[in-house]
């Protein structure tokens, strides 16, 4: 049997092995000095990692735990159901509040509905037709802007048709020497001002 | 009752892993509380305390993160060249742990652990201090059995190294 493999060896000093196994390292050990003495320091070394002291837990600690629990608020996470059983009893509870109200002032409870929805009602067709107003000046608006876009392109179109391919090629590769020369003057800048800064 | 019965693998754990018993206090405790806020996620397939493990290890990769301490993924080669070993028994020394008493030895295990790339030591401390199984450890590092084995193994391979050198 040839010298141990280190990972074997740690399956052996921990048990992992099989008897048969465990019986051929056991018989290589018994001839190989070197095998034993590997064998040993890291049997030492084990043994004190697995009896190293424990953190010692001061008596009081679950009482504090328990006693963050009950005060901490808990957050939980809130289902669709739990969102619709809200808004139902904050409906449930607006509507019992206005019941109240028109008692305690002396109302006919289904007169001082009526009347309330009718009040809504007028809010909410206000509300309608400023919402339209404002769709028809978006309508408009887009409508303007396509025919200036329209125009634009149209006049970009007739403009490139009087520039010929050599005048192009030299305006882009004017512009490219433009921006690279901007990049790196800005580069050169940006370097001296860190240098400045150190 | 949880908090009871998990109080001392919980703060084993920790201990080892941020090194200081008052600030290990502390997590434990914050771990306890982000265990109950988060029992209604719980599945009863999985061991309880691989889950109660993963909220823990999840808290102090947090800790860690914001004190923006490095932390090697478990996917990585350690970088140090010591970390890789040959696989045959190449020492030719002298055994260097006999020089030492067994407290003496602790003291030293103790330092060593510390300076063990986080990852490793996450895995070391599960299964020496905690004594978790190879799977356990698999499951709440969602890695493969054989990464968790070798990882451990190049932990103790790591510390037997450290401790081989002068104090």
């Amino acid at each position: 049997m040839n010298c141990l493999n280190l990972e074997r060896l740690y399956d052996y000093l921990e048990g992992d092995l099989s008897s048969a196994e465990k019986q051929d390292i056991e018989s290589h050990l018994a001839a190989c000095p070197k095998c034993r003495d590997a064998v040993a320091e890291r049997k030492r070394m084990l043994q004190a990692i697995n009896s190293l002291p424990v953190f010692e837990v001061p008596p009081n600690f679950a009482k504090g735990v328990m006693d963050r629990i009950s005060t901490a608020p808990l957050k939980t996470k809130v289902t669709i159901f739990g969102w619709l059983a809200a808004g139902a009893a904050g409906f449930l509870a607006l509507i019992a509040a206005l019941s109240i109200f028109a008692l305690v002032s002396g109302q006919n409870l289904s007169l001082f509905f009526i009347r309330l929805n009718h009040g809504l009602w007028s809010y909410v067709k206000d509300a309608a037709s400023v919402l339209v107003k404002i769709a028809k000046f978006l309508v408009l608006a887009f409508k303007i802007v396509h025919e200036l876009l329209g125009r634009g392109l149209e006049s970009l179109k007739v403009f490139t048709s009087l520039i010929s391919p050599e005048a192009w090629a030299i305006f882009i590769c004017g512009a490219l020497l433009l921006i690279l020369t901007v990049g790196v003057l800005w580069g050169r800048r940006f370097r001296l001002e860190k240098h400045h800064e150190k | 009752m949880i908090v009871q019965r998990y109080q001392q693998p919980v703060l084993n754990y920790i201990g080892r892993m941020v090194g200081e018993r008052d600030l290990a206090l502390d997590f434990s405790q914050e771990v306890f509380l982000k265990v109950y806020a988060s029992l209604g996620s719980y599945r009863a397939q999985y061991k309880f305390s691989t889950w109660l493990f993963k909220i823990a290890s999840n808290y102090v990769i947090d800790h860690w993160r914001k004190k923006k301490i490095p932390t090697l993924s478990l996917d990585q080669q350690p970088e140090d060249g010591e970390d890789r070993y040959p696989l045959q028994v190449p020492d030719e020394n002298p055994s260097v742990v006999r020089q030492f008493e067994l407290r003496e030895l602790r003291k030293r295990i103790d330092a060593a652990i510390d300076k063990l790339p986080a990852s490793l030591k996450e895995l070391f401390v599960w299964r020496h201090i905690n004594g978790l199984s190879y799977e356990e450890m698999a499951e709440i590092k969602d890695l493969p059995l054989g990464t968790v084995k070798n990882r451990i193994f190049q932990a103790k391979e790591i510390l037997k190294r450290l401790l081989a050198k002068p104090a």
